[in-house]
This record gives structure tokens, sequence and C-alpha cells, in this order.
């Protein structure tokens, strides 16, 4: 139970962060994704399941308040997670390698997220977005990540079975 | 399902994306944003403008991160319209600086209507200490003639000694060999101006000779020109009387001070003609 009283508030949070906060800061596109970020961590900290709730809910309400599409962006951090728990189900990776597995994660969303847009006829140039929105956030999503990451290993710790 | 939660998450969460990439699928473009358009939006948008203020340093930051090319091409466009402002505003004061000579000269010579000038630039002066000698942009077919008076707005500057075409050479009150009738306003005291008084080499001012014997003449008095020799109109301003001394000879001489800057002089007026009355 302890860990949900800590996941909730943060997915409410990420949510909130996601939807009002990063969109008024956003420069160039820049916009990380607080609530993959969040159910990356769950996933490498805590259960996948966690990680999949968080993805399901978040990504759902984000494309309700934010996109134009509903659902996508559930879709895609699905996906990062199933991709992660790929690479953290036997062991949990420490923390520099947890970084690593999260890039590429990350990565795999956004890129569903990209070519998503492409598909449904968003133009823009692609070189520059890539160089200069999508880039910094995956960077900033990754590194987000771990200290997600290390609060709910703490917090969480003896409370839950890890998986 | 519970069983299933908790044996294979995976499978659900690809059955999930699957369903919800449908969703997009049929979703993209035709949704309207009612929640975010609407009320979440409209509760935001003070906190929004809170944080527009933070915008541009953390856009600006990760620009020159990923775009230090593009930072740099800005960088030397930005330093080329510096370039080009400096000029401007020195060309603006410049102009600001010419418009306000002018004026001056507009002003005196609609003080003095009975007379009329030509306006002139100087475009070349000697390169002795005492300027005794300046060129300007107007000649004969300015109507300007030789021993035509030049003026300013600070008083007498010297007669056109050559006229060209275009130009003329204009001998200044610098010069030791000048001479003009001059008179005190005051006393209505006529004398003769001219010849140079230096101390310790620098120029005071021009000598006032042929004062009557015991002339009522103090420092400060006005002299303006007489019209005697019709060469100056009468009572253009030559200047104010700076000391006066008698000369030994029986009569008083008195030292003028002339207040034309004859090192930075840049515009003039000169006279091409004069009503009879001020004759």
């Amino acid at each position: 139970m302890k860990r949900l009283f800590l996941l909730i508030p943060l997915t409410v949070i990420a949510i909130l962060f996601d939807c009002f906060l990063f969109p008024a800061l956003s420069q160039n596109g820049i916009r990380p994704l607080l609530v993959l970020s969040l159910a990356l961590a769950a996933t490498a900290a805590t259960k996948v399941q966690d990680g999949i709730v968080i993805a399901l809910i978040g990504g759902l309400l984000c494309d309700l308040f934010c996109n134009p599409y509903l659902g996508f962006s559930a879709a895609a951090y699905l996906a990062a997670v199933c991709i992660l728990y790929g690479f953290v189900r036997k062991n949990q990776p420490k923390l520099p390698l947890l970084l690593i597995f999260a890039l590429i994660a990350c990565t795999a969303a956004e890129a569903m997220v990209f070519v998503f847009s492409l598909i449904i006829g968003a133009r823009f140039p692609i070189r520059t977005r890539l160089l200069l929105s999508v880039l910094p956030s995956l960077v900033l999503e990754s590194l987000a990540v771990l200290p997600l990451a290390a609060l709910l290993r703490v917090k969480g710790k003896g409370t839950f079975d890890r998986r | 399902m519970r069983k299933l939660w908790k044996n294979r998450p995976l499978w659900i969460a690809l059955i999930a994306i699957v369903l919800l990439i449908v969703l997009a699928a049929f979703t993209a473009g035709n949704r309207s944003l009612p929640l975010s358009d609407g009320l979440f939006r409209t509760a935001a948008a003070p906190v929004s403008a809170f944080l527009h203020s933070a915008q541009n340093a953390v856009g600006d930051f990760f620009v020159r991160v990923f775009n230090p090319s593009g930072v740099q091409a800005e960088n030397e466009q930005l330093k080329e319209t510096l370039l080009q402002l400096k000029q401007q505003l020195a060309l603006l004061d410049e102009t600001e600086k010419e418009n306000a000579r002018l004026t001056e000269l507009l002003n005196y010579a609609q003080a003095n209507p009975n007379m009329q000038y030509v306006t002139a630039s100087v475009i070349a002066r000697d390169s002795n200490p005492y300027i005794d000698m300046i060129t300007l942009n107007a000649g004969s077919r300015n109507g300007v003639t030789e021993k035509a008076a030049v003026i300013c707005a600070d008083g007498i500057v010297g007669r056109v000694f050559e006229v060209g075409p275009n130009w003329c050479r204009v001998k200044t009150m610098c010069s030791d060999e000048m001479r003009i009738s001059v008179m005190v306003q005051r006393t209505r005291d006529e004398g003769m101006l001219g010849g140079l008084y230096e101390e310790d080499g620098l120029l005071i001012g021009t000598m006032l000779y042929y004062l009557p014997g015991k002339p009522d003449i103090e420092v400060g008095d006005v002299i303006r020109t007489s019209g005697i020799g019709g060469f100056f109109p009468k009572g253009l301003y030559v200047g104010k009387v700076l000391s006066v001394n008698e000369n030994g000879k029986g009569s008083y001489d008195a030292i003028v001070s002339m207040d034309v800057d004859f090192v930075h002089l840049e515009d003039a007026l000169i006279i091409v003609g004069v009503d009879e009355a001020v004759r």
C-alpha cells in the first residue's frame, strides 16, 4: 500500500506537469514526458504492473488534455515500459545502466510519437525537430528516470515484493 | 483475469497498445479539446503567464547547446546590425548638429530681414593658428562678389577676398590685414578695428584704434559696424570691449574680443545684398 501512496500523487503531479507546466515552459518543442519517466522508473524500481498502469492512465489523461489524438501517448508509453521490462526483468540494474535502458525505452516512445505525428499530418522540419526538441527531451526524460527510480526503491523498500 | 495480470502483464500491455493505436487512429484530427481548451487551460492561464517569463531562458539554453552555428550566425548578424545602427546614430548626431547651426543662422537672417544672404559651408581653412583665411562653398553662381561681408550668428567672420564659380575665399577677422570701421554702440564713438592682440602667444582679440581723446568707453561695451566704407552694413555685431588703454599718443586704444569661434566655424552667411535703409 505504501507504494500506492507514493505512486498515485507522483502520477498526478507528473500528469499536471506534462499537461500544464511543461507546455508553458516549452521552447522549440522541448517537452520532457514526466509520465513516461515515472512509468519507466516504476517498472525498474517496483513492478511492471505499476509501470503499465501509470503509462496507460497517465498517457490517456495526457492525450485527453493536450493532444489532438486519444490513446497514442498511452500506447507509446506502454511500449517503452515493455522494452524496459525486457531489460530489467532478470535483475535490477544499477543506475548508470538503468540510464542507458531508459534512454532506449524513451527513444522508442518518442520515435513512435514522432512517426505517428508525421502520419496524422504534423508539419515540421524533421532535422530541426530532432536536434532541437526530441534529443533534449529524451535526455531529460532518461535523466528523470534515475531519481524517480531511486526514490521508489528507497521509499518502497520492504513494503512490496518486486515482481 | 487477475491471474493473467499477475503472470502475463506484457500480453495485456501489448493488447492495450494495439487497441490504443486503433483508438488514436480513429480520433486523430477529429477530436476537439474541450477539456484542455476550456476549463483546464483557462485555470492554468495565470500560471502559464507567470512561467512564460522563464521560457526564454530555458529555450535559449538548449538553442545554444544544440544549435551553436545558428547562434553564431545570429551573433554575426546582430553585430552587423549594431554597426549599421552606430553609423546611423553618428549620422543622426551630425545632422542634428548641422540642423542646430543652420537654425541659428536662419534665426539671425530672420532677425535681420533687410539683408540678402547666401548660406555657405566652410570647405577649407588655413592651417595656421589664427585661421586668417577660409574657403566657402558658394561663389559667383550664387551671387557672391568680392569684398562681400561674411557673418555668422556670433558676429562678423570676415570679407570675401577671392571668388570662383562655386567657391570663395574669405579673409577672416583673425587676419592682421583686416580693417573695418566700427563704433561703440552705447556712446556712438567711432574707431578703426584691425590688428591682432596677443598675450603669451595667444590671440586675445583685435585692436580698436583711433578712439577720441578721452572716450567714454567701458569694459563690456558692445562694438558694432559703423557702415562707413560700405563693405559692412551698419549695425553688425562685432564683439565686446575687453580693456581700454592709453596708447601714449594722446588717444586711447581698446581691445575687443570676438565671439566667433573661427576654429570650429562650419557655416556662415554671405551678405549679397543690403537694403538702402541699412546703408
